[in-house]
């Protein structure tokens, strides 16, 4: 019940937001409400401080990743960052090497579209809180 | 045109990392446990909730619909 009802107020929030126009003081305030909440919550349940504990709780979850195996992803991030680079460098606007938020602009132009990568924004704060909050109570009990 | 080509193939790259990563997990890492290997130190996860801020002021604030 509880998750159906956080789950219905994502949805809101989502189709609220993606319905307001950018640049607008609105937006920033609609945008900057999640980001807070997020921050502060984060930071009460320790997910800022230096303890080693939740790290220790973190490193459980990262398995047996080493360098070399997060590796594929590294040059995956080096060639996005890339060709992001080379998109600014042609002016952010180029049809032929366009931004990556040029690309993403044009799903962006539907609202219920705009909804969806919102929503999946704000889940992935959500998750994040999650599952900070299950390692607390992992650690406490 | 090549760009958005180029775009469509690095998400292709992701998804494959990602199933790699799920096939072999003793030689790849899939995406969740890079994320958690970052967020081992502090400074990984505030340079993860500044991107994540930063795309949600990027794509819901500062978005430009484009004109057809």
């Amino acid at each position: 019940m509880k998750r159906a009802t956080l789950g219905a107020v994502l949805i809101a929030y989502a189709w609220v937001t993606s319905g307001v126009a950018p640049f607008s003081a609105l937006s920033y305030f609609l945008v900057g409400i999640p980001c807070l909440v997020f921050v502060v919550i984060y930071g009460l349940l320790g997910g800022l401080s230096n303890g080693g504990a939740i790290s220790a709780d973190i490193r459980s979850r990262s398995g047996e990743s080493t360098l070399s195996t997060v590796a594929p992803w590294l040059a995956l991030m080096t060639a996005v960052i890339v060709l992001e680079a080379i998109g600014l460098l042609l002016g952010g606007r180029s049809t032929s090497v366009p931004t990556l938020s040029t690309t993403v602009d044009h799903l962006l132009a539907v609202r219920w579209v705009r909804c969806w990568i919102c929503l999946a924004w704000l889940l992935a704060g959500a998750f994040q809180l999650y599952q900070l909050r299950q390692l607390r109570r992992i650690r406490d009990s | 045109m090549v760009g958005t080509t180029m775009w469509i193939a690095l998400l292709a790259a992701g998804v494959f990392i990602e199933v790699a990563g799920r096939l072999r997990p003793n030689h790849v890492s899939t995406l969740s446990r890079a994320v958690a290997m970052m967020e081992e130190r502090v400074s990984g996860r505030v340079i993860l909730i500044v991107l994540w801020i930063f795309v949600g002021i990027h794509l819901f604030a500062r978005y430009t619909v484009p004109h057809h």
